[in-house]
């Protein structure tokens, strides 16, 4: 299991994370999302013990990171460089691995190779950016660690390869438990990938949970309520509706339809309304890269606010 | 626990392993220029030494074709050995290149290792790169040099071959510590610009600044200090590669002749000792401080260009105040080096700072600097440079010393600058000059001076002579000293010098060339220079030789065969260890043979010449023609006055409570000539070869210009007690005949047959 208490880690001035607390479970597929600059990738160093904490503690397996060499050998990263093994052709990167990594599986490295057609004597630095990709996850997955961290891990695969790498990420989570820690901006594939998934924003946590329950938890409700006695359209704002209780995303209105994003399961917004008598309640599901929208708005981070 | 444990030692020689494997590229290419350099500069050394040989035992053959084809292959070797010393530098910034580049920085940092296992397989993988092959190539060489010397007929190589040993101990610990102060200087930078330039500046940085504190040290206490001291100390040579090969380069040229010719002073090993020992100290500091800091560096900070900022501030803090101490050293206004210093510093700012960020703080740290350089200066002038000029080794501390007259004096030979004298009476007497001198400059007022005024005085001359003693201690230190001193202050040194073994080897081998090479007379008799006394002596040639008498005139000439020049050699050489103090002061000349005297008591030599000198002949002696400006011909003179030149230094005349007069100047002074120097009468002189002089002196009576020659029998007995050799004496007259003089010592039997002689 992997334990972030209370971590803070400053670049001098900067508090890239303020004080942390994140815990994620063993053979879990965790998705970091977060808006640029938030801390996903310092998260990442720090589970592979590049970066020290300043404060608070960072531990696998109850034991701290840094500098622990047992550790480390049970963790592999991948980070969203792709010059560092210029130099290298893949069968030399995989020796040089294999040097460092007790359980790397020249079979495992084989198969995934064979999949995607990698050259082994060529090169790294005449690869393409996708394929520099290809080359270094499996050459992660042949190392057979116990969490695999990935940042910005589809970044420059095509559509197939994407899907070739998501499936073995997905067939080494399920053959051995394998932790993964993907950062990513790309909502989608975490929703694809990954069953947990955690919100950072200026160095904090916004939420950690399973993304099934994020999307029943939070809604996109179209709601008309009736006219008044005169005829005219009810006017709401958003606090009349939070002081129904709900915690309120995102407010809009146009004519008659108010569009609300809620927190909340079904039966708690529902009932929330029902005071209003409302004359249509419609609660559509959010997709991850929606409930990443609102929540960032919520903290003041929204595309309208920054362009201004 | 002891699995990680051996985890974790099974890691770093993973790590070890690996970055053999990963730079064997830059190894393979060590080796080669490695296998290109030593050895091959090795051979041509021998073989220059080999043709070297047979040139002078077939000196008809022409060899200028061989030489043609061997010095491109010295310069590629030397080339080639500077290319591989360089690759120091070239193999650190390969190996800890993720402390700089930040793209591979997550590579390094990610895997299984702890910082102190990537740093000490990093440090000892490289070292290995860059050593190994200096270490096959050094022992290719020892194999090429013990193989190569065996048929070298006339010298014994072999005797070299432990300081060969030495000096290549000394050359692979000079590039382990090149490689270990880069990877230190790479520790501190984070950028690829940053991490260059600081590897060249700390190397540099770190000799200059100990030149410049020692430049500043002299300079606050200037008194008979010599800069080129430092050169050899090994505060100065252990603690930087520039030093080390400044190190190996004296040792070279000093320590291997002195092997060649079994001179096994304990000074070189000591040096050496003491080098090597220091040396692998700062190795070792060096490496614990780029481990330390290594530690303590965050992956981070890769981009910045300093990781620790201090660093940049030593660095540019060390080059202006070697800038700016230089200017304030030398006495000169400091204010264009603070310009200068400022201008630099703030181009810097900028570069590191990569723009002009909190741009305020730039000037805070310069004027630190400035007024730390300001302090640093003070306070050596404040402790009058740590009181350094005061120090004089203890004689007992003392293995050996050279002793150097400025040129050729009438005191010494300037030649005998080279021979390392091991008399423990030569050493006593050269500490108490040394002693003298401090205590005459350091407390004036304990001695009485009587002051004349040279401008008034017509035929005063002044009677200095600068001298510079090196002292080789037991300890490996060279103490280096320079004075001008009158030279009666020199008696007992000059005594115990001549009447040591080591001046009799010497004079005797000089007296040998002086008969092969005809006594020095041009033309020489023999019609031929020779430069190697013992292959001369191998040949079957009979060599002339003038014998000149007490006047240095041509007495006769004579031939010697080979062995009776060995003879001769051997009994002067005899006869000089034989001869006491007083022997020298009391006995005349009897002749000479080039500028080397032999004293009427040197009977082995008389005999060993076989010569029977005819007695002066006075009416062959020439009428001087001229005056004082004229050494031509024969003339009796009044000895003039002598005095010494009372310097006071610049300082001193500005502040002359704190120490009135300054007396024998050191050195590296600022004096002002015009108005402050005072002249204090000489009574005494010390004057022992002969120096042709290119003036004459005033005529005896009462300055006037009486100068003829009077042919008469007082002037027999004048020449008679004349010597050409006084020490500690006060002459009363001078016999100049052709410029070398004989001096009529002040009694007053000799101050009345004077009288005699110019009343007749």
């Amino acid at each position: 299991m992997i334990e972030l208490k209370n971590t803070v880690k400053k670049f001098e001035s900067f508090k890239a994370l303020d004080g942390v607390d994140l815990k994620i479970e063993k053979g879990t597929a965790f998705g970091l999302l977060g808006s640029n600059g938030a801390g996903k990738s310092t998260i990442l160093r720090l589970l592979s013990g590049i970066y020290k904490q300043d404060s608070g503690e960072v531990l696998i397996d109850g034991s701290p990171v840094y500098d622990n060499v047992s550790v480390k050998q049970r963790v592999f990263f991948i980070n969203d460089e792709t010059v560092q093994f210029g130099s290298f052709t893949l069968k030399r990167l995989k020796n040089y691995y294999k040097n460092y990594y007790p359980n790397f599986s020249e079979e495992v490295f084989e198969n995934l190779r064979k999949r995607i057609n990698l050259p082994l004597n060529k090169k790294i630095n005449t690869f393409s950016k996708g394929m520099k990709r290809q080359a270094i996850v499996i050459i992660g997955l042949a190392c057979r660690t116990d969490y695999l961290l990935l940042d910005e891990a589809f970044d420059g695969l095509d559509p197939t390869m994407r899907i070739i790498v998501k499936k073995m990420l997905v067939d080494a989570m399920l053959d051995r438990q394998l932790t993964t820690i993907i950062s990513s901006h790309n909502l989608k594939e975490i929703n694809e990938v990954c069953d947990t998934a955690a919100l950072l924003h200026n160095g904090k946590i916004v939420f950690s949970r399973e993304i099934d329950s994020l999307k029943g938890e939070v809604h996109k409700i179209q709601v008309v309520f009736p006219k008044t006695p005169e005829g005219l359209p009810v006017e709401y704002t958003k606090e009349d509706i939070a002081a129904t209780g709900l915690e309120i995303l995102h407010f809009e209105r146009s004519q008659s339809i108010y569009y609300i994003i809620a927190k909340g399961d079904e039966d708690t917004v529902k009932a929330a309304f029902a005071p209003k008598n409302p004359l249509l309640l419609e609660m559509i599901p959010l997709t991850l890269e929606e409930i990443f929208i609102y929540e960032l708005e919520v903290l003041g981070y929204d595309s309208n606010d920054i362009s201004k | 626990m002891t699995a990680t444990t051996s985890a974790n030692k099974s890691f770093f020689g993973k790590r070890f392993l690996t970055d053999l494997a990963e730079n064997k590229k830059i190894l393979i290419i060590n080796f080669i220029l490695e296998i290109l350099g030593l050895p091959i500069i090795t051979a041509v050394i021998l073989t220059m030494i080999k043709i070297s040989e047979l040139e002078e035992k077939f000196p008809d053959s022409n060899y200028e074709d061989t030489y043609l084809i061997i010095i491109p292959f010295l310069l590629l070797g030397i080339g080639t050995f500077c290319i591989s010393m360089f690759l120091g530098i070239v193999v650190s910034l390969f190996h800890f290149d993720y402390l700089y580049r930040k793209p591979i920085v997550d590579m390094h940092y990610s895997l299984p290792l702890n910082s102190s296992q990537r740093f000490i397989a990093d440090y000892f993988s490289g070292l290995c790169i860059y050593i190994i092959p200096a270490i096959i190539s050094v022992i290719t060489s020892i194999i090429i040099y013990v193989s190569g010397s065996s048929v070298i007929e006339n010298t014994d190589l072999m005797k070299a071959f432990p300081v060969i040993l030495e000096l290549a101990a000394a050359l692979i610990v000079g590039m382990v510590m090149l490689y270990t102060i880069s990877i230190l200087s790479i520790v501190f930078c984070g950028s690829t610009f940053e991490a260059i330039y600081s590897i060249i500046a700390v190397n540099v940085m770190i000799p200059s600044v100990i030149a410049c504190i020692w430049f500043a040290v002299i300079s606050a206490s200037s008194y008979g200090m010599v800069f080129e001291n430092i050169v050899s100390s090994p505060l100065f040579t252990s603690t930087s590669p520039i030093g080390a090969i400044v190190f190996i380069y004296i040792f070279m040229f000093e320590s291997l002749p002195a092997s060649l010719n079994d001179d096994k002073l304990q000074y070189f090993n000591s040096m050496f000792i003491q080098w090597i020992i220091v040396a692998v100290i700062m190795t070792v500091v060096y490496f614990a401080a780029a481990f330390l800091l290594n530690r303590f560096r965050k992956a981070e900070s890769v981009s910045k260009p300093y990781v620790y900022k201090a660093f940049f501030y030593i660095i540019f803090g060390a080059s202006v105040f070697c800038i700016m101490s230089l200017f304030i050293s030398n006495g000169l206004s400091s204010i264009p080096a603070v310009i200068m210093c400022a201008v630099g510093w703030f181009i810097m700012e900028v570069i590191t700072r990569r723009g002009f960020k909190k741009f305020w703080t730039a000037p805070l740290g310069f004027i630190a600097t400035v007024i730390g350089v300001y302090m640093i200066c003070g306070f050596c002038d404040l402790t009058n440079g740590f009181g350094a000029s005061r120090r004089v080794p203890p004689a007992i501390s003392v293995e050996s010393v050279t002793f150097e007259t400025e040129y050729d004096s009438s005191v010494l030979p300037y030649d005998i600058k080279d021979i390392k004298f091991r008399d423990k009476d030569v050493i006593k007497a050269v500490t108490a000059l040394n002693k003298e001198a401090v205590n005459r400059h350091f407390s004036f007022d304990d001695y009485d001076y009587e002051y004349i005024d040279p401008a008034g005085t017509s035929d005063a001359y002044d009677n200095s002579i600068t001298v510079r003693m090196n002292y080789h201690t037991y300890y490996g230190t060279n103490v280096a000293r320079k004075y001008e001193v009158p030279t009666y202050m020199l008696a007992d040194v000059a005594s115990a010098i001549l009447t040591s073994d080591e001046y009799a080897d010497y004079a005797s081998e000089q007296i040998a060339y002086g008969i092969i090479n005809g006594s020095g007379y041009t033309p020489s008799p023999n019609n031929a220079y020779y430069t190697d006394l013992d292959s001369a002596l191998k040949s079957n040639h009979s060599f002339k030789c003038p014998i000149f008498n007490k006047l240095h005139k041509i007495s006769l000439t004579t031939a010697y065969s080979s062995k009776e020049v060995q003879e001769i050699r051997k009994a002067y050489a005899e006869d000089l260890k034989n001869m006491t103090a007083s022997d020298l002061k009391e006995s005349n000349v009897y002749c000479y043979i080039s500028d080397f005297w032999v004293l009427d008591s040197f009977e082995n030599t008389k005999e060993a010449l076989g010569v029977d000198l005819a007695p002066i002949d006075i009416t062959t002696l020439e009428n001087n023609s001229s005056d004082y400006y004229s050494s031509d011909g024969f003339s009796i003179s009044k000895y003039p006055t002598v005095y010494f030149d009372v310097k006071e230094s610049f300082e001193q005349a500005q502040d002359r409570k704190r120490r009135p007069f300054s007396i024998f100047t050191g050195y590296y002074g600022y004096y002002d000539h015009s108005d402050n120097n005072r002249y204090a009468k000489l009574d005494t002189i010390v004057h022992i070869f002969p120096l042709d002089r290119n003036f004459g002196y005033s005529s005896y009576n009462n300055y006037d210009t009486d100068t003829t020659l009077r042919i008469n029998s007082y002037l027999e007995d004048l020449i008679e007690v004349a010597k050409p050799i006084v020490i500690d004496e006060k002459p009363v007259a001078v016999i100049s005949c052709e410029g070398y003089q004989l001096y009529i010592i002040d009694t007053p039997e000799n101050r009345d047959l004077i009288k005699k002689y110019f009343k007749n």
